[in-house]
């Protein structure tokens, strides 16, 4: 029997589903809760039974926790540069990557049961060694308008505001996890983050801050305890070259 | 009958004390073990701002000491006691002691100037002295490290100050580089493209700064490419681990000969093989 894909975020029931490369597979637990487990190539990758909840939730999330959480810097190389004139504006859509977290709900309160890489992960150092930073590392394209859903991927909508008297480059653009906040569309893989405000202060650097959600038909994902995003959201700054 | 006379007589010295001076040497302590507190109290709060706690509370008592023993010493030079025996004992004694506690001075004094100049913390993982492992605890004496197979390595303060240390958790991104030999028959560029596919698809081998593989030495027994990639410092020894086997297992299922060393032995002469039939051996 075939196993059926899974076409987008939001509950799923009990079953086997294809997912990327791995097989999820849901089943009841003596009506007690559920079993499941996620594998790959018939090699078990998660395996947990869950007591006392049957509502099996896929949302997006920050990507920052799989394969091992090391930073919580997210680095987005843009595929081609952009060239910016002195006191100039633009704006246009990039991706971020997001992985995939399959939560078990009991009412309100939910746990993370997986955590799936949504997208090949990859790390850079952003900066020096000495004084630099570690981030989560995707190249992206540059679209003039909200690029068709992926999974494993999020949109973002960027504001780039050039403050210098000068030319200058944007190659690439530094977000920090805990300052975004995900939302995600239910049946699709489309999933969101803020609008990004990128100003550029000099010839490299710049700071980002994080402004409202500007997707519609998208509802928040919610933050686990220890990622909810700070009441007070600082500037991201981009010191070592924008 | 008593005569009173000779009781009071006995105690004449009493009469003799100059009561100004016993007070001005009491008032003098006093103004000092004073000052001594304040001093113990400013340095305190002043040296708890840039080294730990235990230091600055060592350092003001020090000093609290020393001030208190020249201010007693002070009360008493006002009462006229004549202290140049005391300072030349005191002298001799502090003679003896520096060659005694010469070590202990010096690793007192390293362990200052460690908290100072902090080329290591709690944490790190370091190579101090040959003895690798993470910082447990900087104290006023010694240096606690606990090596990579669990054992406590107390390093003296003294040592640590004078040593090369390598303070490998200092920085965000470090370095891992091994060679690779191929047969001298192989394709190096393709075998550099097989490497570099492999290291692309470990996910902790940073994009940035790039890795490279390149022919760099032409062995003895093989062509030897260097891979050079940065990593997290906390994943480095995983990466290690991981991605050497992964290169081998790479270059082996492309068919690519990692050679055995091998050495031709030429000579000079031509060889002259004679067998010997079982007469001639008789």
């Amino acid at each position: 029997m075939k196993i059926p894909e899974l076409k987008g975020y939001g509950k799923i029931g009990t079953g086997k589903y294809r997912l990327l490369n791995y097989i999820i597979d849901i089943s009841e637990l003596n009506g007690k809760g559920i079993k499941y487990i996620r594998s790959k190539n018939d090699l078990i990758l998660a395996d947990s039974l869950v007591i006392g909840s049957s509502d099996v939730v896929i949302v997006p999330i920050y990507p920052v926790l799989v394969p091992k959480k090391i930073t919580d810097y997210v680095l987005v190389e843009l595929d081609r540069k952009i060239e910016i004139a002195p006191s100039a504006k633009t704006e246009f859509y990039i991706q971020i990557p997001v992985d995939i977290a399959v939560y078990a709900y009991r009412d309100k309160d939910f746990t993370i049961i997986d955590i799936i890489p949504g997208y090949k992960p990859k790390y850079a150092l952003y900066g020096s060694p000495n004084e630099g930073v570690i981030a989560r590392y995707m190249r992206t394209s540059i679209y003039n308008s909200e690029p068709t859903p992926e999974i494993g991927k999020a949109v973002a909508l960027v504001r780039v505001r050039n403050k210098t008297r000068g030319w200058v480059t944007l190659t690439k653009i530094l977000v920090h996890s805990n300052n975004l906040r995900l939302y995600y569309e239910e049946g699709s893989w489309r999933a969101c983050i803020q609008k990004l405000n990128v100003v550029v202060d000099s010839r490299s650097t710049a700071s980002v801050t994080y402004e409202g959600i500007t997707c519609t038909g998208v509802k928040p994902i919610d933050d686990p305890l220890g990622l909810k995003p700070p009441r007070i959201v600082y500037k991201t700054s981009m010191l070592w070259g924008i | 009958m008593v005569d009173l006379s000779d009781i009071t007589g006995g105690f004449s010295w009493f009469t003799n004390i100059n009561w100004l001076q016993i007070l001005i040497a009491i008032v003098i302590f006093i103004l000092g073990v004073f000052i001594a507190y304040l001093a113990r109290k400013l340095l305190y709060r002043a040296l708890i701002k840039f080294v730990p706690k235990t230091v600055a509370h060592n350092t003001a008592r020090i000093i609290y000491y020393a001030l208190v023993i020249i201010f007693a010493i002070s009360a008493l030079g006002t009462l006229g006691i004549d202290l140049t025996g005391l300072i030349i004992a005191g002298g001799i004694i502090g003679i003896i002691l520096g060659f005694a506690l010469q070590s202990v001075t010096a690793n007192l004094v390293s362990g200052l100037f460690l908290y100072w100049e902090r080329p290591l913390k709690p944490g790190d993982v370091v190579e101090v002295d040959g003895h690798a492992g993470v910082v447990l605890d900087i104290s006023i004496m010694s240096t606690k490290i606990r090596g990579f197979d669990g054992v406590l390595i107390r390093v003296p303060n003294e040592k640590v100050f004078s040593a090369v240390i390598k303070n490998i958790g200092a920085n965000v991104a470090r370095r891992l580089e091994f060679v690779v030999g191929i047969a001298y028959k192989e394709d190096a560029e393709r075998a550099i493209d097989v490497i570099m596919k492999v290291i692309s698809e470990h996910p902790f081998v940073l994009v940035y700064p790039e890795p490279e593989a390149f022919v760099s030495d032409l062995g003895s027994s093989s062509v030897n490419i260097a891979v050079r990639v940065w990593t997290p410092t906390s994943e480095w020894m995983n990466v290690r681990k991981e991605l050497l086997w992964r290169i081998k297992r790479a270059i082996t299922e492309a068919g690519i000969e990692i050679p055995f060393p091998q050495s031709d032995v030429w000579f000079r002469s031509p060889l002259e093989v004679r067998v010997k039939s079982d007469d001639e051996k008789e």
